[in-house]
């Protein structure tokens, strides 16, 4: 057993950033199985710090004959370099996963981004001519 | 007809970096709404020539757009001129 104040020196801590589409043709169950399955893997080797659930939408592109998918994000941290690696090896033989994106210390914003409104007022072509009197 | 129109000497209104304006201090691929303020109709990033966006800015965004194509946010091609 390896204590923390055991650890070997050059090893750190770091947030990852795991977005997932699972095939939203399959029924809810079987989607929900697989993002269990995804969140117990997680879990055995890292600490999940938060899961964001899109929920299905509409594809901006076909991809493998799919119009639709079930988005998902995990944020976790770990100091197990290969933890993402091996998720995604799993998913390269998962016909169920279609596609997935993992960034290392991407900076976590509580936003939620799953809508398609953004709070800051989109920019206008005459912002800076009505700061008159 | 107007020379000067034709040479293009007509005093063009500085342009500003939308993102500096609204303190942005890094793009997130997952911001669609943003983000669809600086693809065209084709579904192209917008130059910053035409756009006014900062370097720093432009590449940041231009990366938060490919990862969002990567994911099917944004398309690649968007066809619905046809």
């Amino acid at each position: 057993m390896v204590g923390v104040s055991e650890r070997p020196k050059g090893i750190i801590m770091r947030n990852y950033e795991m977005m997932v589409i699972v095939d939203a043709m399959i029924s809810d169950d079987a989607i929900e199985a697989e993002l269990q399955g995804i969140e117990d893997k997680i879990n055995a080797r890292a600490k999940l710090v938060r899961k964001d659930d899109w929920g299905k939408r509409k594809l901006a592109y076909e991809i493998n004959r799919r119009t639709h998918g079930y988005y998902a994000i995990y944020y976790y941290e770990t100091e197990d370099v290969d933890l993402s690696k091996d998720i995604e090896d799993e998913f390269r033989i998962n016909p169920n996963v279609i596609r997935w994106m993992t960034l290392v210390d991407h900076p976590m914003t509580d936003k939620e981004y799953n809508g398609e409104v953004s709070e800051v007022a989109p920019p206008t072509e005459d912002d800076d001519e009505e700061i008159g009197d | 007809m107007n020379m000067d129109d034709r040479r293009g000497n007509r005093p063009r209104r500085k342009k500003s970096c939308w993102f500096t304006e609204n303190k942005f201090e890094y793009i997130d691929y997952k911001d669609k709404a943003t983000l669809n303020r600086f693809i065209s109709e084709r579904g192209k990033i917008i130059p910053r020539r035409i756009s006014g966006t900062s370097a720093k800015h432009q590449r940041m965004l231009a990366l938060a757009i490919k990862r969002a194509r990567h994911m099917a946010i944004l398309p690649f091609v968007s066809d619905n001129l046809r």
